[in-house]
């Protein structure tokens, strides 16, 4: 692991370099944590939002450069997270490939194995969950499996960090004698055409930069994207590759791409069942039983509310026991400070950036953590693709499928993993809807406003209703994007993991990455323009805002021009609304000052208007400016709209 | 038939897939390939998403992508 003497970030090609690939759920990333650390850097890859992370490792006293890929199931580049990978792959072949398998979905996952070996770059396999396997009842023959694969294999248990010295020490002794893997052969007829290709082909490959097998593999299989290298070779060569892609079709009956990786898939089903014993090699009976209710077409449905409720509730109540205590010291050295110190520009500033702090410290974040243990707990227990799965139907309807479901159920804790979350979904278009109406779900910081005001002043009930017409609102918006943007022809295609016990150091070490992911993004951002109001009000400008917001505040809306400067602090950070407004009101007494449809008026404008800062900032990271700019927009024309409509219906029935 | 027809504990046999590059790959990463067997856990016919089982690992796909999987059940449930 990476020690003190070691100079981060620069020197970052003077290590010798190991990826880790594999497919999904594989535990890349458990074993990718197990030896990082605290030390990991995400990056993100040009050009797209999946990213992957690298870390510097010690093995021996000699240091390496080791990079966690996203999942892939293949190197086809079909979705967001196989493009990346296929991409680092062979745009910075790296030293070494470790290839990590889950053992007890060995047959499938061997298909992959073999794809990553027409790379020719040296490669060692690891088997990880050998206890899973074992408990599913296989047996594998690792000796037998290296022997016919002519790779290392090691055998480990990530999570649990069995097997992993020896995975690296193999890695180790592998990169000082590198070894380019053999590929194993197809049928004789696929690799006579293949050979034709190639004597066709002779010195293409090796111009263009890529391992030739791979590269004529990948031209037979009319890669998509291998298409445009086509242009590279030349009109004469191209039609070449069609004689030799008929050849395969008309042999073979399929399409050339069908040939091929049904080639590969019976050499991986050959390989399995040579080196496996299988007794049972099924779903175990409690996993079976577990969904049967879980996933039942009605009681499925009941369960997950109980599920999620719980989650909710545990939230705010960890949220809360933490938050009042952090609130009130806070609190206190913010008197103090502004007790001893003298109001001048410097004093203001400080004062900004402690109540940036504060802010971060005591509301986003006491929130925020126990949501993350939470989410980390249902992710590592397997419930979450389950959810995805219940919810399919409904998200078709919106035109997404199950799996946006997790990134919209985020969006009640915090719009900013929310957002991050729609990194998951496949296609550029899914990743972009699901991005904006993660938005527009009410985060926790909102839920304080609805409780806060609405429920406390008004009733319950009206709380309930936000949350009924924010559903029915983000539906509408979701068909409304579906007009513009038909849905794509592909569903959902989605392995449900086998549960597993959670692992506390996986949950906590996960948790830890995603709320430092979060503070990195939102701090600055939050004690920046915690800094800018306090200078807003040190040079006294908050009146001159009401007055430029008053178009808005009060022709639009009909609230009292003094809430139009609590509507900029929300654009900050959402649970401000409600400081400020007790602070421009002079008075939590609300009622006394504001009727109640204009109560109605202002919450359901701030549940729907602009994003806060951090989650702009995340937006930006995910989908650039114009994600940014739509969210804007589209908040902006909502909340107004949907605003005065409350006005004028409430003012119509005669409401408070 | 097609997958989505299938009910619920009927096993049945991959035969064809009707749909393009990026749908077949996305279906193979699963294991999902002409000539595999699966068994159908969970569809609730007419609506939501088909939980299968693909040697011993839960696989779950959309009725939309269920509609394109060509299959014939096993022969000895006919």
């Amino acid at each position: 692991m990476s020690g003190a003497k070691i100079s981060f970030p620069h020197s970052s090609n003077s290590f010798l370099r190991i990826a880790l690939v594999g497919q999904p759920n594989a535990g890349k990333s458990t074993l990718f944590n197990a030896v990082a650390g605290y030390k990991a850097i995400a990056s993100n890859f040009p050009g797209t939002t999946v990213s992957f992370t690298e870390t510097r490792l010690r093995i021996k006293d000699k240091i390496y450069q080791l990079i966690d890929l996203p999942g892939s199931y293949s190197l086809s580049g079909c979705e967001p997270a196989e493009k990346v990978t296929r991409n680092y792959l062979y745009q910075h072949p790296p030293d070494l490939i470790v290839n990590i398998i889950d053992a007890s979905t060995l047959a499938r996952s061997l298909d992959l194995t073999l794809e990553l070996m027409e790379l020719g770059i040296p490669m060692i396999l690891c088997l990880n969950m050998m206890d899973e396997a074992k408990r599913k009842g296989m047996e594998i023959n690792i000796s037998a499996l290296s022997r016919i694969l002519g790779l290392p294999v090691v055998a480990c248990i990530a999570n649990k960090g069995a097997g992993i010295d020896q995975l690296f020490e193999q890695a180790q002794e592998l990169l000082t004698k590198p070894q380019k893997p053999l590929p194993i052969k197809f049928s004789q007829d696929v690799e006579q055409v293949l050979e034709g290709l190639r004597q066709a082909l002779k010195g293409v490959p090796e111009r263009i930069g890529l391992a030739e097998r791979f590269f004529l593999l990948k031209l037979l299989e009319q890669d998509p994207d291998y298409a445009q290298t086509l242009n590279l070779i030349g009109e004469e060569k191209i039609e070449q590759v069609n004689k030799f892609q008929q050849a395969l079709k008309q042999s073979h009956g399929r399409e050339p791409d069908e040939v091929i990786c049904s080639e590969r898939h019976g050499l991986a089903l050959s390989i399995f069942e040579k080196v496996t014993k299988i007794r049972l090699g099924k779903i175990t009976g409690f996993q079976e039983k577990l969904d049967f209710w879980l996933m039942h077409k009605y009681l499925g449905y009941g369960f997950m509310l109980i599920i999620l409720f719980l989650f909710f509730a545990f939230v705010f109540w960890m949220g809360k026991f933490l938050e009042e205590p952090l609130l009130g010291w806070f609190e206190q050295v913010q008197n103090f400070l502004s007790a001893t110190l003298e109001k001048s520009l410097l004093s203001t500033i400080l004062l900004g950036i402690i109540q940036g702090i504060a802010g971060g410290v005591g509301i986003v974040l006491p929130y925020l953590l126990p949501f993350l243990i939470g989410l980390s707990l249902l992710e590592d227990i397997g419930y979450l693709p389950r959810v995805a799965f219940l919810m399919d139907s409904f998200m078709h309807k919106i035109g997404l499928h199950g799996k946006a479901t997790l990134p919209l159920v985020l969006g009640y804790g915090c719009s900013v993993p929310a957002v991050m979350a729609s990194r998951t979904m496949e296609n550029p278009r899914e990743r972009f809807i699901t991005a904006i109406l993660a938005t527009l779900i009410p985060c926790s910081a909102r839920t304080t406003i609805i409780f806060g005001l609405l429920a406390y002043f008004l009733g319950p009930g009206w709380a309930v209703f936000i949350y009924l017409f924010n559903i029915f609102v983000i539906s509408l918006i979701a068909r409304i994007f579906m007009r513009f943007q038909p849905e794509s022809a592909d569903g959902l295609i989605m392995e449900v993991p086998s549960y597993k016990l959670p692992m506390t150091s996986a949950v906590l070490k996960k948790t830890w990455f995603r709320l430092r992911e979060f503070v990195i993004i939102a701090f600055p951002v939050l004690i920046l323009g915690s800094i800018v109001l306090s200078l807003l009000e040190f040079l006294q400008l908050i009146d001159w805002l009401n007055q430029a917001l008053k178009p808005l505040v009060v022709y639009v809306l009909g609230l009292p021009e003094k809430t139009g400067v609590t509507l900029i602090f929300g654009i900050l950070r959402k649970e401000l609304t409600l400081i400020m407004l007790a602070q421009a009101l002079g008075t939590t007494e609300f009622l006394s000052i504001m009727t109640k449809s204009q109560v109605v008026v202002f919450v359901v404008f701030v549940v729907f208007y602009i994003p806060c800062l951090s989650t702009l900032a995340v937006l930006y990271k995910e989908q650039g400016w114009k994600g940014v700019g739509s969210a804007i927009l589209i908040t902006l024309f909502i909340s107004i709209l949907i605003g005065l409509l409350f006005r004028l219906i409430l003012s119509a029935i005669g409401y408070g | 038939m097609t997958l989505d027809q299938v009910r619920e504990n009927q096993e049945v046999i991959v035969r064809n897939f009707l749909g393009g590059f990026g749908f077949r790959r996305r279906l193979y990463g699963l294991g999902i390939y002409p000539g595999e067997r699966l068994k159908v856990l969970n569809n609730a016919l007419m609506r939501g998403p088909i939980l299968l089982e693909v040697r011993g690992v839960e696989v779950a796909v959309g009725r939309g992508v269920a509609c394109k999987v060509e299959v014939e059940l096993c022969p000895e449930q006919k």
